[in-house]
């Protein structure tokens, strides 16, 4: 080692002081940026250098500490854990927000809600078969009647306009999916370039890291990490993204509520129409099952058809009583309930007469002011068939099914946070933890100071009094 | 669980912990405000279907006390009525045994017997043709100007009545049956009213019609009876009505409505819970290293 070796030993130790001083500041200064992964500067002891010659004798020792890169203290298993969580939480939050809405578009239980307007609905019918042929009995039940159709019309208003909303977010979802698929893809060609380059990919992988999660949570995608830092991006069994080459989605299918079951929504790759893609997780799976038709589970297009089917129901069991009786002027076989054949029947539902003329209250021959047959419809109320009870149904089945994704997405929220909990353990900045690594630089870099202090002290000894014995 | 516990995993754990602390207020608060346990079908789905069924029978009672009210209505009018018909009834019984005297009066006492009659049977057709809110109450089904007309004739339609649901299950009869209480055509009370007249103008003996108005006589009061029993009958499902009506609503607030003193308490430890949370989040964040270094 030469004479100045001392010096170069401590120059070493105050670059890595210096450094290590720097990753701290970076780690501070991030301690509240979203998806940053805390940083330790990697060093390591230079070992003794090797012989020079068969005639070297020189006094072997260390001769230094090398600063050999910044780790990035992520945990891929944390990562890859989150990223599953997230993507049941994210499709279990969906879903209960959608079914939320619905629930609340039921009104129930309340006083202005379907059953209360049917309940008032069979009270009309009652009160005219106390008067009938009473005008403003009559007319209580026909208003009465258009309530109900209205309330009915209303429920599958809210229903069809929150399957439009849930299709919008869907599109949207698509959009922002392709959006960060391409990120990621362009973020993996600058972490392969600027490696290739020797410069630090922490922070763009820090960058990708929020971007693959955010994908995982939309589509419940998997991430396979390749070498050179790259990741690749499988979403339903194909490549979203590779190395630095993205694919792109895109959603086609029924654009109101009516189209679900005849032209379903379909998830396929831009290039391959019509193909689609397995997405079962995520937010976006979630919204394609909500989305679907009746028949393979959607629950908006299956709330949808229970309002039909209401509907019809409500009119087939008035009329077929109805029709037995007699309106004032003795026709029988009138309808009270007719449809509007250009619209599905929840909204096309309507009351057929237009005052107490046209109402069939009684039954044919049996005197005109007979009000059996308004008596006979007031008891529909009482059918375990009849509309009430298939309605009580309905919103005891919603109220089931909203309570269970509620709980689903209780549970999955606590599983995706205490994954995030466990990546954040590893990967989240702590100020203590800063602070004593920032004292324990600082007396690094002031004992390396102090040896330079000591080596020059030690040159001003040779050098300067060397010799002056005696003097 | 954590093996590493940062400012940042403290910071979003207390924040979950407030969170959920909170949203566990909120929702004792909404059933505080409320003062309903279900304020949508998910709170309790099996509950809100119940509370429906509830709320549809609630409604239905309150519309059978209605059809009581309306029935009783019949049933007093048609009482009154047939009580009315009754007395007249009597009188014309009088005036028929005094004509029965035939021999001993005089033609001009006749006659005034007669106009007397005359006068009971008009007022008789005008008892048996009594309304109720527009109805003929003795011509059950019938929309006819009268019950009987001028010529006596019934113009209720046969077999027919006019019935109030008291109940799912059941109904009772308010009309009264005109042609059973004062008969028809030439067979009813009026006729017969009208025939002895016409015997006291023509001078014949009247005592031998003392039968027959007897029988329009116990008819009309045999009427009378059914009547009085039915109107019994709407009495007892009257209190009915009203013990369902408190049983339903009774059974209503136990399905719907919050225990108060529960809620209040229940609202109290959470306020507490959730200020506890925040004071010792607050402090338990508060000090970093940086704090006690110079």
């Amino acid at each position: 080692m030469s004479t100045f070796g001392g010096l170069s030993v401590a120059w070493t130790g105050l670059t890595a002081a210096r450094a290590g001083l720097d990753v701290i500041g970076q780690n501070i200064a991030n301690v509240n940026t979203e998806g940053y992964t805390r940083q330790r500067p990697v060093t390591s002891a230079t070992g003794t250098l090797t012989s020079a010659g068969p005639f070297d004798t020189a006094v072997r020792g260390a001769v230094g500490v090398s600063v050999d890169g910044v780790q990035r203290l992520g945990n891929a298993i944390l990562d890859g854990q989150v990223r599953t969580t997230s993507a049941t939480a994210g499709a279990a939050s969906f879903t209960k927000g959608v079914m939320q809405r619905l629930e609340t578009s039921l009104d129930e239980p309340s006083k202005t809600g379907l059953a209360s307007t049917l309940a008032d609905f069979w009270a009309a019918w009652q009160n005219l078969a106390n008067q009938p042929s009473s005008p403003s009995a009559g007319n209580l039940v026909i208003e009465a009647g258009a309530t109900v159709a209205a309330r009915i019309a209303t429920g599958y208003q809210e229903t069809a306009s929150t399957w439009l909303s849930t299709r919008a977010q869907a599109t949207e979802m698509v959009g922002e999916i392709n959006a960060l698929a391409s990120q990621v893809a362009g973020l993996n060609d600058r972490i392969r370039v600027t490696s290739t380059a020797g410069g630090s990919v922490n922070e763009l992988m820090d960058q990708r890291a929020l971007a693959t999660t955010r994908l995982a949570e939309l589509t419940g995608a998997t991430v396979i990490e390749r070498p050179n830092n790259q990741v690749d991006v499988l979403v339903g069994g194909g490549l979203l993204v590779s190395e630095e080459r993205a694919r792109t989605l895109a959603i086609s299918g029924a654009m109101r509520v009516e189209d679900a079951a005849s032209s379903p929504i379909t998830i396929s790759w831009s290039q391959r129409p019509g193909e689609p893609v397995g997405i079962d997780s995520g937010a976006l799976g979630a919204a394609a099952a909500l989305l679907g038709p009746a028949a393979s589970g959607g629950s908006i297009a299956s709330a949808a058809a229970t309002y039909d089917a209401l509907a019809t129901r409500l009119a087939a069991s008035v009329n077929s009583v109805h029709s037995t009786g007699a309106t004032p002027s003795g026709t029988t076989g009138a309808a009270f309930f007719g449809f509007d054949p250009a619209q599905p029947a929840a909204l096309g539902l309507r009351v057929l007469p237009t005052s107490v003329a046209g109402v069939a209250a009684g039954a044919p021959g049996a005197g005109g002011a007979d009000g059996s047959i308004a008596d006979a419809l007031a008891g529909l109320a009482q059918s375990p068939t009849g509309a009430d009870a298939s309605w009580a149904e309905f919103v005891a089945r919603i109220g089931v099914d909203t309570r269970r994704a509620a709980d689903l997405s209780a549970a999955a929220g606590r599983a995706a946070s205490s994954a995030a909990a466990q990546q954040a353990s590893g990967a989240a900045v702590d100020m203590d933890e800063e602070t004593a690594s920032l004292l324990t630089y600082q007396y690094a870099y002031q004992g390396a100071a102090r040896m330079i202090t000591a080596v020059d002290q030690m040159l001003d000894t040779l050098i300067n009094r060397t010799g002056l014995v005696g003097r | 669980m954590v093996d590493r516990i940062t400012g940042s995993t403290m910071f979003a754990q207390a924040q979950q912990n407030l969170q959920a602390s909170r949203a566990r207020l909120a929702g004792i608060q909404e059933q505080a405000t409320t003062m309903r346990t279900i304020n949508r079908p998910s709170d309790d789905p099996a509950g809100a279907a119940e509370s429906m069924r509830v709320r549809a029978e609630q409604r239905a009672i309150t519309q059978y006390a209605a059809n009581i009210s309306d029935g009783m209505g019949w049933l007093s009018t048609a009482d009154s009525a047939l009580g009315q018909a009754n007395g007249v009834m009597q009188k014309v019984r009088d005036l028929t045994v005094q004509g029965a005297n035939a021999a001993v009066m005089s033609p001009a006492s006749r006659e005034a017997l007669a106009l007397e009659l005359d006068q009971l049977q008009a007022s008789l057709l005008s008892a048996a043709n009594t309304r109720y809110g527009g109805r003929l109450v003795f011509a059950g089904t019938s929309d006819a100007a009268a019950a009987f007309a001028p010529d006596f004739a019934f113009t209720g339609v046969a077999g027919t009545s006019v019935d109030r649901r008291v109940s799912p299950s059941a109904t009772v009869r308010v009309d009264a049956d005109g042609a059973a209480a004062f008969g028809t055509g030439a067979g009813s009370a009026f006729a017969l009213i009208g025939q002895v007249a016409a015997d006291l103008r023509a001078g014949l003996d009247v005592s031998g019609r003392l039968t027959a108005i007897d029988s329009a006589s116990s008819a009309i009061l045999g009427e009378q009876t059914r009547i009085g029993s039915r109107y019994g009958q709407l009495e007892r499902s009257k209190e009915l009505n009203v013990a369902d009506a408190g049983a339903m609503e009774a059974r209503r607030a136990s399905v719907e409505d919050v225990d108060l003193a529960k809620v209040v308490l229940e609202l109290k430890t959470q306020e507490t819970a959730y200020q506890t949370a925040l004071a010792v989040t607050a402090r338990a964040l508060q000090p970093t290293l940086m704090s006690f270094l110079s």
